[in-house]
């Protein structure tokens, strides 16, 4: 009786596993593609498409695309961009979250409300005029424009997150640093920033995904400056360059390199990725 | 002890201010000031270089005549309406089974979530390259399992261009969803199916009557997250399709880039039109404001 129960239970999970493995393999198909495509030559792509093994793995593609695809001069850009917009959101939203979380300052509730409230406005609506407020002030011609537009969209959650557990700090570290002869400033940057590393790191890896794969504010913002493209926005240029047949290895050892940087980064700290994404997006 | 006034107050706090600072001046230059400039321009005529004219309600009265966009309005409702069903309906159903005793449901999670932390445009590229229909491994695949007859052209269809793109955006947001649902059923207490199950509930009823309604807050804000954020597809839009063919994919804030940055797209000669360009972000802000009302709404009287 219990036996053949086991059995049945073990048969009644044969389909959830069988739709396991066709979601993992839908999933992961289109990554695989990409990296078998972009190890094959130009003729083997219309003889031997199905093959998801190269017949040889011709990693020059990315040597090409790096340099002829100038896949080289956006990843630094994408670098650039993405490690300034980083340090400058820890930055400026972890001294406003002390400041909303430590201190009472006449104004706070107004600003808290307002940069709440800014939630609700899609920075798609807002597209046109940032970008000539951002050519006003002539920061198009670098890429400054489009590191401090990106810090300037990054911040609310970042504050809201890293207020939301400074206020689990308890205050009492707070005093005993000031009866020590700490400045505010000094408590903030020796006493609770120290202990807020958790999540901090959540706001790294939230503002990491987020600057590195973003596609329309780049493109806004290089429209007239090649130069100064970042990975996506590279990629798609490079593919609309082709004008009848893709070259589908170049491309996808461009796309190879855009997404390589966060997957590997994926592998290694799944765990803060999945919590991170779940905290920013439910808290926010 | 008597309370300083507001002055001694705000000479007190000059710290506080100070570490607010940087915070507030690029949210004043790049978050406030744009909403009341996006208003300004939707009022006025300019090819953003020469000088601003003064349109009046020109640019919204020849919104709600633009046939075009209530099209990429019309296909943005049928985005976000079968993307929300489908992808909540699917992300759901892996949390719950990826919610049990599984063998290997920490692989699973972890596959599952891959597509989420990729860049929508570069997958954008990737998927046009399998769907493509000459060099492409998804006609193939299909007529290897007798599911199509002969070679289509998934985004060069008009019929198909649109739902293909769902497609491909289900793929790519499913996991981070079902991230989200694991979460809240992460936070129903175990006692609740134990004494379920002493009274004699099966799993199917245990569903219905204990996960269900105790993920019901949770799932509003998962409703509402996926709402707003598919209301504002761009990425994959504009790379797979551009909007086409024929803006059988056209969606608001892709129609809305078309106008503000170089009228690509529109035609030759179509110079951009930023006035115009604002005025559609206005009637997208709309839109997503509406709907986040009425779900707002809807949690509340829930919960009353």
């Amino acid at each position: 009786m219990n036996v053949s129960r086991k059995a049945i239970r073990g048969l009644g999970r044969w389909p959830f596993y069988a739709l396991l493995i066709f979601w993992s393999l839908v999933c992961l198909y289109p990554l695989v593609w990409m990296f078998s495509t972009s190890l094959k030559t130009m003729p083997e792509i219309t003889k031997n498409a199905m093959a998801l093994i190269p017949e040889a793995f011709r990693f020059e593609n990315y040597a090409e695309a790096w340099t002829q695809g100038k896949f080289g001069v956006y990843f630094k850009n994408s670098f650039i961009v993405t490690g300034i917009v980083l340090f400058l959101v820890l930055w400026t939203s972890s001294m406003t979250a002390f400041a909303v979380a430590r201190t009472n300052f006449p104004g706070k509730r107004l600003m808290l409300f307002a940069l709440v409230a800014t939630l609700f406005i899609p920075a798609e609506a807002t597209l046109v005029p940032v970008f000539h407020i951002a050519k006003r002030l002539h920061l198009l011609n670098s890429l400054a424009g489009l590191i401090i537009v990106s810090t300037a969209g990054a911040q609310v959650v970042s504050i809201y997150l890293i207020q939301a557990y400074f206020k689990t700090i308890p205050k009492d570290l707070d005093d005993a640093a000031k009866i020590d002869g700490c400045t505010l400033f000094q408590t903030y940057w020796h006493v609770v920033l120290p202990l807020a590393r958790p999540v901090l790191a959540t706001v790294a890896i939230l503002t990491f995904m987020g600057t590195w794969n973003a596609y329309l504010l780049p493109l806004a913002f290089t429209m007239s400056r090649p130069e100064l493209r970042t990975l996506p926005v590279g990629l798609v240029a490079f593919q609309s360059g082709f004008a009848f047949s893709v070259n589908w290895p170049l491309l996808c050892a461009g796309a190879a390199i855009t997404l390589l940087p966060v997957i590997v980064l994926y592998i290694f700290l799944q765990r803060y990725f999945v919590s991170g994404i779940a905290a920013g997006a439910l808290k926010g | 002890m008597k309370q300083p006034g507001l002055i001694a107050q705000i000479q007190q706090s000059w710290r506080s201010y100070l570490l607010c600072t940087p915070t507030l001046v690029l949210f004043l230059v790049f978050m406030v000031y744009p909403v009341f400039y996006v208003v300004h321009l939707s009022f006025h005529q300019w090819d953003g270089i020469t000088q601003m004219k003064f349109i009046g309600w020109e640019n919204y009265a020849r919104l709600l005549r633009d046939p075009l966009w209530w099209k990429a309005l019309g296909n943005t409702m049928i985005y976000v309406l079968s993307k929300v069903c489908i992808e909540l309906s699917l992300a759901l159903g892996m949390a719950v089974v990826l919610n049990g005793k599984l063998r290997g449901r920490k692989f699973y999670r972890s596959v599952f979530f891959l597509p989420a932390v990729t860049s929508a445009a570069v997958i954008g590229i990737v998927f046009s390259g399998i769907l493509s229909p000459f060099d492409g491994t998804f006609n193939e695949i299909l007529m290897k399992l007798k599911l199509i007859a002969g070679f289509r052209d998934w985004l060069g269809d008009p019929k198909t261009a649109l739902y293909t793109v769902i497609g491909v955006a289900i793929w790519h947001s499913a996991g981070i969803n079902m991230v989200f649902f694991l979460a809240g059923l992460q936070s129903i207490p175990e006692y609740l199916y134990d004494a379920a199950k002493v009274d004699g509930a099966g799993a199917w009823r245990q569903f219905v009557y204990v996960t269900l309604p105790m993920l019901r807050p949770i799932a509003l804000i998962i409703v509402m997250l996926s709402v707003i954020g598919s209301f504002k597809v761009f990425d994959l839009v504009n790379v797979m399709t551009g909007g086409g063919p024929y803006y059988a994919s056209e969606v608001v804030t892709d129609y809305m880039f078309k106008y503000g940055f170089a009228g690509k797209g529109l035609g030759a000669g179509v110079i951009s039109q930023q006035g115009y360009a604002a005025t559609i972000g206005i009637g997208l802000f709309a839109i997503i404001a509406v709907f986040t009302f009425l779900q707002l709404r809807l949690v509340r009287d829930k919960e009353k």
